[in-house]
């Protein structure tokens, strides 16, 4: 009695599911969704079976048309993708066009460089033996290719231009020491950059086997009038 | 030295048939840890398509891989979990060291992370790069393969607890 009058409004169990109504619900039911279709005329039948093939013809066209397209897929080993201009790869060092080593041994490269991947020790010029012009040489440079991370910060670095990126990239290996690349592999043999002072080589262009990464342009413009400058006051005295 | 030369004959040749049977279908197992791991996957997809050499199936589980490529830093954490899955493979096993941060750190030279995934794990190749591009990948896989062909592995597989063959 006191259940009743809390909820007034409460159908009972036999209200909601008629027991006796169910069964034929559930067939109606059925019978709509065409589960139970007893009979169907064959014209529909020959309806339905068209459209499934065509929806099937539909999804397999899509399929069909990749065979006529162009394969995305580079043949690596044997074909390469042209690197972009300004590509990022192995270091190497540059020659002055006289043959002189442009590295004059600075640290600043290894200073500069986020994951401490290169070992340089300098040391003095000799008239005997002069390895680059100025005071000082690289007498060890080592790049440890298993720490660098390519992001060019030793090049900016760089203030004689001496260290230049390539674009060899796949020299993957099987052990440790063979990452550390030393100055007789890093050095090119014959000067990288065969330019006139005045000549700006752009990023991108080829000198012999490499690509420039990066010319500073404005630090090429900042010596060219420097030189300017020197010559001004060279006629004038 | 008392066997008949006919049998020497007949093993070498299926010892080379096994190297290029394992060769041909190293199975990596997923173990993509960081950004490396995007060019992992780059590598898998069909622009350079590694089914080309037979390894596109990433096995989620390590008991259908061979080779592992531990692409990306190792977090001091993640390495007993590594050493697990490692430990998990079945026996002729390979282990690929992608980009600078598996290799030894990297710029991350911080309490942190593993300096260098070879003191958890025996590598077999190192990939140098941040991150290595899919072709720098391919190259140390190849290289890899080479070397299984080549049969530099076979004592190291043959002198293991389960001998495979």
């Amino acid at each position: 009695m006191a259940e009743e009058e809390r909820r007034p409004n409460r159908l009972s169990e036999e209200a909601w599911y008629p027991r006796s109504k169910t069964p034929l619900r559930r067939t109606r039911a059925l019978t709509e969704k065409k589960i139970f279709a007893p009979m169907k005329p064959a014209i529909d039948v020959m309806l339905e079976i068209g459209e499934g093939v065509i929806a099937s013809m539909k999804g397999l066209s899509l399929t069909l048309r990749h065979v006529f397209r162009r394969p995305v897929t580079i043949q690596y080993p044997e074909q390469r993708r042209d690197p972009f201009p300004r590509f990022k790869g192995r270091h190497v060092l540059d020659r002055h066009p006289d043959g002189l080593e442009k590295c004059i041994g600075c640290e600043l490269c290894a200073g500069a460089c986020p994951a401490d991947a290169i070992l340089v020790i300098g040391a003095e010029n000799t008239p005997e033996e002069r390895y680059a012009p100025g005071e000082r040489y690289a007498k060890v440079y080592e790049i440890n290719y298993l720490r660098c991370i390519f992001c060019g910060l030793c090049v900016e670095a760089c203030p004689t231009e001496a260290l230049v990126m390539s674009n060899a990239y796949d020299f993957s290996a099987d052990s440790r020491d063979k990452f550390i690349f030393t100055k007789e592999e890093l050095l090119v043999d014959a000067p990288l950059q065969i330019r006139d002072s005045k000549v700006v080589l752009r990023a991108g262009e080829e000198v012999g086997e490499y690509r420039v990464l990066k010319e500073g342009l404005a630090r090429a413009r900042r010596q060219e009038e420097r030189r300017k400058e020197h010559e001004h006051t060279e006629t004038e005295d | 030295m008392s066997e008949p030369s006919g049998v020497g004959i007949v093993l070498g040749t299926l010892e080379k048939f096994v190297d290029w049977s394992r060769r041909s279908s190293l199975w990596p197992a997923t173990f993509g840890l960081a950004c490396c791991a995007i060019e992992m996957m780059a590598t898998g997809a069909s622009r350079f398509d590694l089914s080309r050499f037979g390894m596109e199936v990433f096995r989620a589980s390590p008991r259908q891989a061979d080779l592992m490529i531990v692409a990306g830093r190792v977090s001091q954490k993640m390495a007993p979990v590594l050493r697990q899955i490692y430990d998990q493979m079945p026996d002729p096993k390979w282990v690929i060291s992608m980009g600078a941060c598996a290799s030894c750190g990297g710029v991350f030279n911080n309490y942190a992370l593993v300096q260098g995934v070879d003191q958890i794990v025996p590598v077999d190749m190192y990939v140098p790069g941040c991150p290595p591009r899919p072709e720098m990948l391919i190259d140390g896989i190849m290289r890899l393969h080479d070397d299984i062909l080549a049969g530099k592995y076979r004592p190291r597989i043959q002198g293991s607890k389960r001998v495979t063959i």
